[in-house]
């Protein structure tokens, strides 16, 4: 069962945690570590949900929750989430793209860039999840957008923000 | 446009992916994993608690398992409770020295506290009816240097003086977060009571009924974690003393756990907000700044919720010794130059629900908890 578990969390759910990790942190090795610790924690949390919706919200909160504890506590970074020897390998898009513009922001826009437009969050979900105020949220979500715009000049992107 | 950045934004998100093999490899590696899955607290026969609690703890020593029913749940926190259930679980860990056992019985933590309930066992015969049981040494070694803090070790009432069994209470705490879930080498020496000063001596002295060490090896305690993490950036003005002092500052962070409420205030006119003159030695000392700032919180219901600074160690029966009864509570960024913050803590009386807790007020600033 904890075999047929693990499949459907890291099917479902590695590359998602990968993507927070590397939007929360910056950092693709402790993106990948925030990925394992994270699907360690969903398999000695095997709640059920009504529906994938709310499986997926709850994931994403627990993920949030760990790159927080991340930052702040030497422990969780010093610790190796599973086998030592365990190595990951992340595909990336290539540099000089619209990726790697929106990494380059501040912490806290591309945090909200990354929950309104890939996940598709609205402003108000966002702020209760990352406990700001939606005004805040609007906010950064703004400035964010208009830094990307300064930052990819006149790209074919700039035009699409 | 917008969904033109949107499409192109999730396009290039979609390319951070795990190749096909790391992702066999995480799922053989997950699937293998020994799980230690922290038990909701039910109530389990005593076999079946000691097998529950090991999913708690792990240590390096070789210990025994012991049969013990909880002490922090019966005896301090008065009981089982929701708050208990998200924070809290039974551990069943023990060691012997000359015929006397000590137990950890269960755990109950959050980032920065960790309360473990334990049970001293006399050898059959012996009555353990004193009122200050205390240990002349003890040992709390976190392997990770950056927890640090202090701890505390107090002796719960006893519903049965006459018998060989006594609850205590093992308080940690980290001013730095990590202590739930952290290794850590944890040792007490020589039992004893009636401790008291005596004429001519600055130590204390006491009563033996124990000599030799009680040592539990490094161990491993994982209490659940239901621990609410926000980061409302709320703008408040931050109290300080003296006419006009007052600061402007955002609260940059909230914790709520069953246990205590914490609250960080930070912004650039917090950089040292007590001068860059270090007080020397015969000044007045200045209340602490984390005592000047108005906290309170609010349940579901509207009524407040009680709560304190720091955290509720134990009442000791002899009141002679003079001993603080909570630890912690609050710091600041006092003399660092780059840094301003203030760093609130607020334990709560008892346990707390905490989806319960439904608003937040800090300096006269109401923040809601989503």
């Amino acid at each position: 069962m904890d075999e047929e578990r693990a499949e459907y969390l890291v099917g479902q759910y590695a590359d998602l945690l990968v993507r927070i990790g590397r939007t929360w942190l910056g950092d693709m090795d402790d993106a990948k570590d925030i990925c394992q610790t994270v699907l360690i924690k969903l398999l000695e949390d095997p709640r059920a949900f009504p529906d994938r919706g709310q499986e997926r919200a709850w994931v994403i909160r627990l993920a949030v929750n760990a790159c927080k504890n991340w930052r702040k506590s030497a422990w969780f970074r010093r610790r190796a989430p599973l086998d030592e020897g365990l190595h990951l390998t992340v595909e990336e898009p290539e540099a000089g793209g619209l990726l790697e513009a929106v990494m380059a922001l501040p912490r806290v826009y591309r945090q909200v860039i990354f929950l309104r437009y890939y996940e598709g969050y609205e402003v108000r979900e966002i702020a209760a999840l990352l406990g700001r105020s939606p005004a805040l949220v609007s906010t950064h979500l703004n400035r964010g957008k208009e830094k990307l715009r300064k930052m990819l000049g006149g790209t074919e992107y700039a035009k699409r923000i | 446009m917008q969904k033109e950045f949107e499409r192109a934004y999730r396009d290039a998100m979609d390319g951070v992916r795990l190749t096909a093999e790391s992702k066999r490899a995480l799922t053989e590696s997950l699937g293998k994993r020994v799980l230690e899955r922290p038990r909701p607290p039910l109530k389990l026969g005593r076999a079946a608690a000691a097998a529950a609690a090991l999913c708690l703890l792990t240590a390096a020593g070789g210990a025994a398992v012991m049969n013990a029913t909880p002490v922090l749940r019966d005896r301090f926190f008065g009981g089982d409770s929701v708050g208990y259930g998200q924070s809290g679980g039974f551990v069943g860990k023990a060691v012997e020295n000359n015929g006397w056992t000590l137990s950890i019985t269960d755990c109950v933590g959050d980032d920065y506290y960790l309360y473990l309930g334990l049970e001293l066992e006399a050898p059959e015969g012996t009555v353990l009816d004193a009122a200050d049981y205390d240990f002349e040494r003890s040992r709390v070694d976190f392997t990770d240097s950056s927890l640090y803090g202090s701890w505390a070790i107090r002796p719960l009432p006893d519903d049965d003086p006459t018998d060989n069994r006594l609850p205590m209470m093992w308080l940690l705490y980290s001013s730095q977060p990590g202590v739930n879930g952290a290794t850590v080498r944890l040792a007490v020496s020589g039992l004893g009571h009636n401790w008291r000063y005596e004429a001519g001596r600055r130590e204390q002295v006491y009563d033996a009924d124990c000599p030799g060490t009680w040592d539990f090896g490094y161990v491993t305690v994982r209490c659940p974690d239901s621990i609410i993490r926000l980061e409302p950036d709320t703008p408040v003005n931050a109290i300080l003393p003296g006419p006009g002092a007052d600061r402007a500052a955002v609260v940059s962070e909230i914790q709520i756990s069953p246990l205590a409420l914490y609250v960080r205030l930070s912004g650039e006119e917090l950089v040292l907000h007590h001068g860059t003159l270090r007080p020397q030695a015969g000044d007045a000392v200045p209340g602490a700044c984390w005592d000047a700032q108005e906290l309170a919180a609010y349940d579901t219901d509207g009524n407040p919720i009680e709560m304190s600074p720091g955290m509720e160690i134990g009442r000791w029966a002899n009141q002679n010794i003079s001993r603080s009864r909570r630890l912690g509570g609050g710091g600041c960024s006092g003399y660092n130059e780059t840094d301003g913050y203030i760093w609130l803590v607020y334990g709560f009386n008892g346990l707390m629900d905490v989806s319960r807790v439904a608003e937040v007020v800090v300096n006269g600033t109401a923040i809601p908890i989503p």
